[in-house]
């Protein structure tokens, strides 16, 4: 069973293919002249057509200097963004008119008018193609004339590796004038920085060479000797009260009140003798506040006195500057860590200046090496790997492909009308059309043979297909010559048109 | 024409040196032998040693090949028509008027109804008679190499009957009305009652005679629409890439009312016969046979 449909499916195919014959060679003759006149067409077409001529000059790209010269402390464009810089760089209106000036293609030109449609069509023509992971790229244009063709892409690629050059030597110069300019800020920076730090050490001297120890060992010691200054005070005042109260008429008084005490132990306060000593002791009150002074003066003037008063100030003033001196170390001890942690500020500025200026300088002389190999032209950023020759084969119209297509196409047309005729074509084509009229097919009579008609049709067919073959051939032919590169059809026309242009004259 | 014409002269300069040629075999010149002739029986003695020319002639007419290819496949298919239209006749009574048409011109109505009628004639159990009602354009007599003299018109026009105008063929038993002088009112001269009458009375004269009927294509002319509905039965034939649909739809609808049998696919290319492989078998198997 399977056999079978496959059978089916395979005859049903190979039916199909078999209708298309049938119907190509029913029409041989409506598909013979379309083919033909289709492909004579391409053939025509592809030797009218104007030739032109495809110049083309292939540049290398090499890393720029400065780029790695200043990597790290400036930021540059990256390979990739000059790259594609480059096309628009190209092909703008300045470097497009410098190509234009210098091949005078502005002889004859008008007015800007025409010079900005000269540009524009420059533009349109000049095909740049970058290959980025080659770092190559190549410039094409294409022309009629090809000297003009190699003259258009060489010059601009000359226009554009002097232009690049130029920039770029500018830009190393400017990088290393822009280096020198920064050396001169950091080397001031630095400087600055290094006064500021003396500036403070002065400032703060002191402080600063003070020990923190010591500091503290002093105010101790000062401490110490406060306190025995202070027993030595303690003592002479002391000492200083018992000659105040040591005048006479005191001395009286305090005897007076001692035997009073004594009395008053024994007798009441009604006593006689009691009141008789209390009078004695008023007395003697009053004697001391009327005549107390005197005899304190005199306590005062004595040597004794004056000595004891004379310690006890010298005592005084010692302590008092001990005093001041723990008050002041106390301040420094203060300071000390403040101080320190500016001059430390102080300088790490001055290191990180330092660094900045020390790079900078080794900077400096690279960019000076790479100046110099500018100077000289030996850091190229652009190498022509293949100028632009004068084309001798003309890269359009692509002849073989024309008439390849033509022949194709022709094919494909004639096919295409046999079909579509077929398809409005509304006759009944097929048995099967008539079941669907419901009427029973009772015969399916084969043409019926006419050997002279035949004959006839079949040498006719023979004919159709002989000049079909005849013309196929033909393209062949012309298309081989194409292949082959001969110019023969070229000259021909040349001859041709130089003949009619002579006739003319 | 001018092929039928040199036939014609070779005849008569064959006649010319042998008046009576071989042709004692055949039914029609038996009739022809009575002695003592009348001039009109001259006249029809005359018109069977043409018969006779015409069969030998008919020999070489390559369209008729029911008769002179016998065992192409072409013949094969009116076989098969043959057998078909008999057994579909046969089925309700005998219905023997067959009128064979077409939607348009030159579709080949002639070629299927003459091969069809000799087809049958060949058959021993029927008499056919061949009538040409094409009369604006007849094709008939060419087919058969034959005259189209005394024929359909003038016998209605006349009222003479059919017989006067039929002429045996010489093939089989098959007879043949030409269409006759042309005449400028064909279409009411074929819808006339005369026609009718005619038509019955042809129908009804033998049991076992079949009549076909060419006609003129049923689009452009009027006569097929009626003639259609005289008939027993329509073949319709239909030629590949000829008619398109719409015309054969108009057809179908004209012939509304008459009983079409069924259609002839003509002209068939291989592609659309399906060229089976049984048929192709066959016709070898034949051409090894003979």
């Amino acid at each position: 069973m399977a056999d079978n449909k496959y059978d089916i499916a395979g005859q049903d195919a190979s039916f199909d293919a078999r209708r298309y014959l049938r119907l190509v060679g029913e029409r041989k003759g409506l598909f013979v002249s379309i083919a033909l006149l289709v492909m004579f067409a391409a053939v025509v077409i592809s030797y009218v057509l104007p030739r032109k001529y495809e110049a083309r000059s292939i540049v290398f790209i090499e890393q720029n200097v400065i780029s790695d010269l200043v990597k790290g402390i400036a930021v540059t464009p990256s390979m990739d963004t000059k790259i594609k810089a480059i096309k628009v760089t190209m092909l703008s209106r300045n470097m497009l008119s410098q190509v234009i000036k210098a091949l005078d293609l502005d002889v004859s030109l008008r007015n800007s008018v025409s010079l900005d449609e000269l540009i524009k069509s420059l533009r349109g023509r000049i095909a740049i193609g970058l290959d980025e992971k080659r770092g190559v790229f190549d410039i094409r244009f294409a022309d009629s004339d090809p000297v003009l063709a190699r003259d258009v892409v060489n010059t601009l690629t000359r226009v554009y590796i002097e232009e690049s050059v130029s920039t770029k030597r500018k830009e190393s110069f400017e990088a290393t004038r822009f280096l020198a300019d920064q050396i001169e800020v950091f080397k001031k920076r630095i400087d600055e920085a290094r006064k500021d730090i003396e500036d403070f050490n002065i400032a703060s001297g002191k402080v600063l060479a003070s020990n923190e120890y010591v500091v503290r060992n002093q105010i101790e010691k000062a401490q110490e000797q406060i306190k025995e200054i202070q027993i030595q005070i303690n003592a002479l005042e002391a000492s200083r009260k018992v000659l105040l109260s040591n005048s006479p008429s005191r001395a009286r008084l305090r005897e007076q009140e001692q035997v009073r005490s004594q009395m008053l132990a024994r007798y009441t306060k009604n006593h006689p003798r009691v009141k008789q000593l209390e009078s004695a002791i008023a007395e003697t009150r009053r004697q001391i506040r009327e005549e107390g002074s005197d005899e304190l003066s005199i306590i005062y003037s004595s040597p004794e006195y004056q000595n004891v008063k004379v310690h006890i100030q010298s005592l005084e003033t010692q302590k008092k500057n001990l005093e001041e001196d723990i008050a002041q170390n106390r301040a420094i001890l203060d300071q000390i860590p403040r101080a320190q942690a500016q001059l430390q500020e102080l300088k790490r500025k001055e290191q990180n200046e330092v660094i900045i200026y020390e790079k900078l300088v080794s900077r400096y002389g690279q960019s000076e090496v790479s100046k110099e190999m500018e100077l000289q032209d030996k850091a190229v950023s652009f190498r022509v790997l293949d100028p632009a020759v004068v084309p001798t084969i003309p890269s359009s119209p692509n002849r073989p492909l024309i008439m390849l297509a033509g022949i194709a196409i022709g094919f494909g047309a004639a096919f295409g009308v046999v079909f579509l005729l077929d398809i409005i074509d509304p006759s009944i084509k097929n048995v099967d059309d008539l079941r669907e009229f419901g009427i029973p097919v009772l015969a399916v009579i084969p043409k019926l043979k006419n050997v002279e008609e035949e004959r006839k049709a079949s040498r006719r067919g023979l004919r159709v297909y002989l000049i079909g073959a005849l013309g196929l051939l033909i393209v062949l032919m012309f298309l081989g010559m194409e292949f082959m590169g001969v110019g023969l059809v070229d000259k021909v026309i040349e001859k041709a048109m130089a003949a009619v242009h002579q006739w003319r004259i | 024409m001018s092929r039928i014409e040199d036939a014609l002269k070779k005849a008569s300069a064959k006649r010319s040196e042998k008046l009576r040629p071989e042709s004692a075999g055949t039914a029609a010149p038996a009739e022809t032998k009575i002695p003592g002739v009348d001039s009109a029986q001259a006249s029809f003695l005359e018109t069977a040693a043409m018969q006779t020319e015409a069969f030998e002639r008919a020999r070489g007419q390559r369209m008729l090949v029911s008769m002179n290819e016998p065992v192409s496949l072409a013949a094969e298919e009116f076989r098969k028509l043959k057998q078909s239209l008999v057994r579909k006749t046969k089925r309700s009574g005998f219905q023997n008027t067959l009128l064979v048409t077409s939607g348009t011109v030159g579709e080949g109505k002639s070629v299927t109804a003459v091969n069809l009628a000799i087809s049958l004639a060949q058959e021993f159990d029927h008499t056919v008679l061949l009538v040409d009602a094409d009369i604006r354009s007849p094709s008939c007599h060419e087919l058969l190499c034959m005259e189209n003299g005394y024929g359909l018109s003038d016998c209605l026009i006349e009222g003479a009957p059919i017989s006067k105008g039929m002429v045996k063929t010489g093939i089989g038993k098959l007879s043949f009305l030409s269409a006759g002088s042309p005449v400028p009112n064909v279409g009411e001269l074929l819808a006339s009652k005369r026609m009718h009458e005619t038509l019955s009375e042809m129908k009804n004269r033998y049991a076992d005679r079949y009549i076909i009927i060419d006609s003129p294509p049923v689009l452009p002319f009027a006569e097929s629409r009626n003639l259609s509905r005289m008939a027993d039965g329509v073949v319709l034939v239909i030629k590949e890439g000829q008619a398109s649909q719409a015309d054969l739809r108009d057809t179908i609808e004209a012939l509304q009312g008459s009983n079409i049998l069924g259609a002839v696919y003509t002209q068939a290319s291989r592609a659309t016969r399906g060229l089976s492989a049984e048929a192709y078998m066959k016709y070898k198997y034949y051409h090894h046979a003979r």
